[in-house]
């Protein structure tokens, strides 16, 4: 979105009565009793209040427990808006230099381009690096650069694959440990029911996380990317281990073995509840999802590790999570350092909250491998301790480092994939296509690339 | 927004034999058929989806009830669901469309009305460049528009959302146009000989011929704030401010991206098909104003 325009005689127009209106503002503003301003927190006596946009589910209570438990710091949630729309009211606020909350909810791939607009206060300064241990490596290094601190991680989404037990049995399939299995199996059961698939392929914008996940299992590091090395950043999207994961499914797709449906569609949710796809490749937010949108086939759902490429490896990838972050606007940077750290943190009260009714996947280590959280049956799973297949995936995921133009990445990957879909490019195109169009974009926008 | 207002074919020109007028009437009738179930159809698919549980929408035909009982615990749940913010942004949403309707309504009559009737210096320019406003879509000005209300320190309260939507070039224009058309001069000099102020002029004797006009500007106002949804969605950090279309949207987003705890398109459903019913009402009340009000531009 371009931001800068020359502004027109409407908008001059608009300048007198904004300025007009500035005069009335004082009488009017509290006549709408909008409880607007910038509003985070009194410098005098009482708690400092820390204002945070967030948009996790259940977060009334987490934020009611973080308020019970803290005198001097109190928070003051506000749901801003879901993914990109936050986005985009940050990123204005930012850019007009006032409006922007102290903390705000940022998911790990957004992280690096919110922070190269300084947008994000560094934590290290204010003892965030004494969390380190608490968090499991690869979301650590995603939320800091050394011993600058952008984030503290909350929750991520390890993937691994869920499948239908009842038409596994019935088609007398075995579960895929690697994914060359998985598409033998594909194809037993395409050949056994022509309306069944193995899964859904999503070729979408909101699947650019699910492919970048699959290919963070294969081995693809896209970006080598840290704030301190600016203008550097490498970029390579076409390496084997990308290629590999497309022209894989590229073949499945080819043969009509997966689906090709939008992952955000009516069709898409009724292929989960319906049985045509037999498995999901999701992630440890999905048990969630799918026991929402699919709720009639409670019971009938398991799940397996992600299929590997080379047998008994244990390579993973993960789709999706978030962070909290403060903002450079913050007033107390100290108090909302504190907050970013401690509102989910370690806290078992906020962590349960989160697990039992927000389905998050905790990143905090001593959550992660808590007894309650690896033990915990799912009704929905047959009663299966599924965590004991995410948790050691959570575990067994390597770093990666995302672009500060991650937006854009997943665009581009998105309309080649739609480009290979529709036959006009070969799959075994699409990664040397994407990695074209992004070096070149990246060049433009001042970055030094190597590739 | 669509208005479905098809025009009705006007008298055909006389054919030379019967059957191929015949055969024309029926050609017209079968694409206004087809224009209506095209029209109707989505709104089809949203009555025919509200009844439906989660469960059923995802599972069942797309285009016929599924369980019908279910409408009634979609509503139950859509006016109660986080300590009933759905009523609350449907109140935001009557103030925005409300204050913004009559006042851009107000000011589109001023302005309209001076410009058809007053010599003033600049005038051709100032209406030239109200001309050119009109091409500038709202979307485009919205994030210029945050960076001075910013400076103001309005953005984030209810004004940032009416301010904006104030100022509507295209009700000036009508309103310019339809003094123009239907208010003779002679009607105003006659009123000032008889001893009137300007103000007196403009209030009883233009204004009862002007309500056609001044309804059609209040309708096109009022829609196009309670369907407005980037400018709040760009001015509103608090989901207590939010109007119907940003609140709606933050709904069905955190059914897509959320962990999945909450599954809330049926509540996105059931809402936007409340959200629209004002509008359909107002419309069905107006409509005879509003169709007057449309066919005023296409006069000269």
């Amino acid at each position: 979105m371009s931001s800068t325009r020359r502004p027109t005689s409407r908008s001059v127009r608009r300048t007198a009565v904004a300025a007009t209106s500035a005069a009335l503002a004082g009488v009017l503003l509290a006549a709408c009793g909008s409880g607007g301003g910038s509003g985070s927190g009194t410098t005098g006596s009482g708690p400092v209040h820390i204002k945070v946009w967030a948009w996790y589910p259940q977060f009334k209570q987490v934020v009611a427990e973080f308020n019970k438990t803290h005198k001097d710091v109190q928070v003051d949630w506000v749901q801003a808006g879901v993914g990109q729309d936050e986005y985009t009211k940050l990123k204005t606020a930012l850019k007009a230099g006032q409006g922007a909350p102290d903390v705000v909810m940022l998911e790990f791939q957004e992280l690096p381009t919110i922070q190269l607009t300084k947008g994000l206060l560094d934590m290290g300064k204010y003892g965030a690096n004494a969390d380190k241990g608490n968090y499991v490596d690869w979301a650590w290094k995603q939320a800091s650069d050394g011993e600058h601190v952008y984030a503290i991680p909350v929750d991520g989404g390890p993937m691994a694959m869920m499948y239908r037990a009842d038409l596994f049995k019935k088609y007398n399939l075995k579960v895929p440990t690697t994914w060359a299995e998985y598409k033998e199996e594909a194809a037993k059961l395409h050949k056994a029911d022509p309306n069944a698939y193995m899964t859904d392929f999503g070729s979408d914008e909101t699947a650019a996380g699910w492919r970048q996940g699959l290919t963070w299992q294969a081995g693809s590091r896209p970006y080598t990317y840290s704030a301190s090395k600016l203008p550097d950043i490498g970029v390579k999207l076409n390496d084997d281990n990308a290629k590999k994961v497309y022209e894989y499914w590229g073949d499945l797709v080819k043969n009509k073995l997966v689906d090709t449906q939008s992952y955000a569609t009516t069709d898409f949710y009724n292929g989960l509840s319906t049985g045509k796809y037999a498995t999901y490749i999701a992630a440890g937010w999905g048990p969630g999802y799918l026991s929402s949108v699919a709720k009639k086939t409670a019971g009938k759902w398991r799940v397996a590790p992600l299929p590997q490429w080379t047998a008994g490896g244990n390579d993973q990838g993960d789709w999706g999570g978030s962070s909290f972050s403060v903002t450079s606007q913050t007033q107390h940077p100290k108090e909302a350092t504190e907050v970013a750290r401690e509102l989910f943190g370690t806290s078992d009260a906020a962590w349960k909250i989160g697990i039992d009714q927000a389905y998050l996947f905790p990143l905090a280590t001593p959550t992660l491998n808590s007894e309650y959280f690896k033990d915990k049956k799912y009704d929905f799973f047959g009663g299966q301790q599924i965590n004991k297949v995410f948790v050691p995936a959570a575990n067994g995921i390597g770093a990666f480092d995302w672009s500060p133009f991650q937006d854009f990445a997943y665009n581009t990957d998105t309309s080649e994939v739609g480009k290979a879909l529709q036959g006009q490019t070969a799959w075994s195109a699409v990664n040397d296509n994407v990695q074209d169009q992004i070096t070149s974009y990246a060049a433009k926008q001042g970055f030094k690339v190597s590739k | 927004m669509t208005t479905a207002a098809v025009p009705a074919p006007t008298a055909a020109v006389p054919a030379p034999r019967r059957t191929s007028s015949a055969r024309g009437r029926v050609t017209v009738n079968a694409v206004m058929v087809a224009m209506i179930l095209y029209f109707l159809m989505p709104f089809w698919w949203l009555v025919v989806a509200a009844t439906k549980d989660n469960d059923a929408l995802f599972s069942t035909a797309a285009l016929w009830f599924h369980s019908p009982g279910a409408f009634f615990t979609n509503l139950q749940q859509l006016f109660t669901y986080n300590d009933g913010e759905y009523l609350r942004w449907m109140g935001n949403t009557a103030i925005y469309a409300g204050v913004s309707g009559v006042g851009a309504t107000a000011v589109a009559t001023f302005a309209g009305y001076a410009f058809a009737k007053y010599r003033f210096p600049g005038r051709n320019l100032l209406f030239s460049s109200l001309l050119g406003a009109i091409m500038v879509p709202a979307t485009a000005l919205a994030i210029p528009t945050y960076l001075l209300l910013s400076k103001v320190a309005l953005t984030n309260t209810m004004w940032a959302v009416i301010l904006p939507s104030l100022l509507n070039p295209f009700g000036v224009y009508l309103v310019r146009v339809y003094v123009q058309e239907s208010l003779p001069d002679e009607l105003l000099e006659a009123a000032r000989v008889d001893g009137a102020g300007e103000m007196r002029v403009l209030w009883s004797v233009a204004l009862p011929t002007l309500k056609p006009a001044l309804v059609t500007v209040l309708l096109f106002s009022m829609v196009g704030t309670w369907n407005n949804f980037f400018l709040p969605l760009v001015m509103l950090n608090n989901d207590k401010l939010f109007p119907l279309t940003v609140g709606l949207q933050s709904w069905y987003q955190g059914a897509l991206i959320q962990s999945g705890a909450n599954a809330l398109f049926t509540l996105v459903i059931a809402g936007s098909l409340v959200a629209i019913i004002p509008l359909i009402v107002a419309f069905l009340l107006l409509q005879r104003y509003w169709r007057g009000g449309l066919t005023v531009g296409s006069l000269k």
